[in-house]
């Protein structure tokens, strides 16, 4: 889980947020950019009345993938949701995998086009990017 | 008017204009070696001096394999701790619940501190950090003065820069001196107002004295029209051993160097330290500077 830095450390601008994932593959640097990045979005980023994303929905998908980057893996797209939430997705492998941190419909939802649809609650979404790991490597 | 106030005259801040109102540029009004305010008990306890690196910089291994036998005489203890965040600020008008992260991983999370003999002293090490701290914790310990600090900082960050052997780059600088304030054991706390000119005293009727206090002002710089640093004034209650209350004012400046070299960087401590001493003058009461010993 990420920590917040010491408010002694804290200048005027975004908290900021210790991650420890030594593992993790080369692009998760990047990703924690692109979620730090969905927070700065303004109400209605979306030209209609979407809302800010929020920090707790922020800090849950950082804190997954910080255990889904397993090396090799290829990078997520990581979208805003109108709710304030965050969503990660991977589409290859013939896999569509959609993990949603939302307060409104949190879970996982796969379309395997192998396999047919699943879905899964939040707590599953490691396990779940580890069975479908040789799908979802980089080419 | 007493030498005291001589000596506060002496040290007020010169501006230099520079063709139009806001091209201000801060011109130091004392060599590093004099002394701003002379007391023959300062309140300061700990000053650190801070530079946020890019470039070519040592890693965690060549820290310890190439820098730390340039400095090992006067700090000969290695303590390994988790590295710290950069210091950076951000002068734009924040935008709401912005959150950011930062990574650490492998190996090279570790921050180095190289220690003197005395534990007065203290150098360290990130791979995009160098730190100098002079800290006498709860003892005697004279205050060496700031040019003795500066001093000490310049060498070893000069060290630091020869093992790295390439075009080091400083992109932030941090300065901040910290004052506790303490009452003798057992004493209740004072009302921050009565030594502290940022308040006004005030009688509250349907109130005691109150038990914590705290204060938190920014100031913001600017250069040539631009801002380049963050001024901050911190007081927090504060415990001391064994069981002594008080509060401690931290005084800190924070922000680009003048230029990238070690004489940019000198150059910002410089001016910090006159903001940071004469502000701690300006905010402090005359009664507190009697019993720190003016001269």
């Amino acid at each position: 889980m990420p920590q917040q830095r010491a408010a002694g450390d804290r200048g005027e601008g975004p908290d900021v947020y210790r991650v420890v994932a030594p593992d993790a593959s080369p692009w998760y640097s990047a990703a924690l950019d692109r979620i730090s990045d969905l927070t700065a979005l303004a109400v209605g980023w979306n030209g209609y009345d979407a809302r800010e994303v929020k920090a707790d929905m922020a800090i849950d998908a950082a804190a997954f993938l910080a255990k889904a980057a397993f090396p090799g893996i290829a990078p997520p797209s990581i979208t805003p949701l109108a709710d304030g939430g965050v969503q990660v997705e991977w589409h290859r492998g013939g896999l569509d995998i959609e993990i949603t941190f939302s307060d409104d419909e949190p879970g996982v939802y796969i379309e395997d086009r192998q396999g047919g649809e699943t879905e899964l609650s939040l707590t599953e979404a490691v396990s779940a990017i580890a069975s479908y790991l040789p799908r979802l490597q980089e080419s | 008017m007493g030498a005291f106030d001589r000596a506060f005259r002496l040290a007020e801040y010169k501006y230099v204009e520079l063709g139009s109102f806001d091209r201000a540029v801060y011109t130091l009004m004392t060599s590093p070696h004099d002394l701003i305010v002379d007391f023959e008990n300062p309140p300061v306890a700990e000053v650190g001096l801070s530079v946020q690196l890019q470039g070519p910089t040592l890693d965690t291994s060549r820290a310890i394999s190439a820098f730390f036998p340039a400095v090992q005489d006067r700090y000969p203890n290695i303590v390994s701790q988790p590295p710290v965040p950069p210091i950076e600020e951000s002068f734009e008008i924040p935008t709401q619940a912005t959150i950011a992260f930062q990574l650490f991983g492998g190996p090279e999370s570790h921050r180095w501190s190289f220690v003197s003999e005395n534990q007065l002293e203290t150098v360290q090490v990130q791979p995009d950090r160098f730190s100098y701290g002079w800290r006498k914790e709860e003892t005697d310990t004279r205050y060496p003065h700031y040019g003795a600090i500066r001093d000490r900082f310049d060498a070893a960050y000069r060290s630091y820069l020869d093992v790295a052997n390439g075009d080091v780059e400083a992109t932030w600088c941090e300065i901040y001196y910290v004052n506790p304030i303490m009452q003798a054991e057992g004493e209740p706390r004072p009302d921050l107002s009565t030594f502290m000119k940022r308040l006004v005293p005030q009688d509250l009727h349907g109130l005691p004295r109150p038990f914590n206090t705290g204060l938190e002002e920014r100031f913001q710089l600017e250069r040539d029209g631009a801002p380049y640093a963050r001024f901050f004034i911190e007081v927090q209650s504060t415990v001391a051993r064994p069981r002594r209350l008080g509060y401690t004012i931290t005084l800190r400046m924070r922000g680009r160097p003048q230029s990238p070299d070690a004489d940019g960087v000198l150059a910002f401590f410089d001016e910090g330290r006159e903001r940071i001493v004469t502000t701690f003058r300006d905010i402090t009461s005359p009664e507190r500077h009697a019993e720190w010993g003016v001269r």
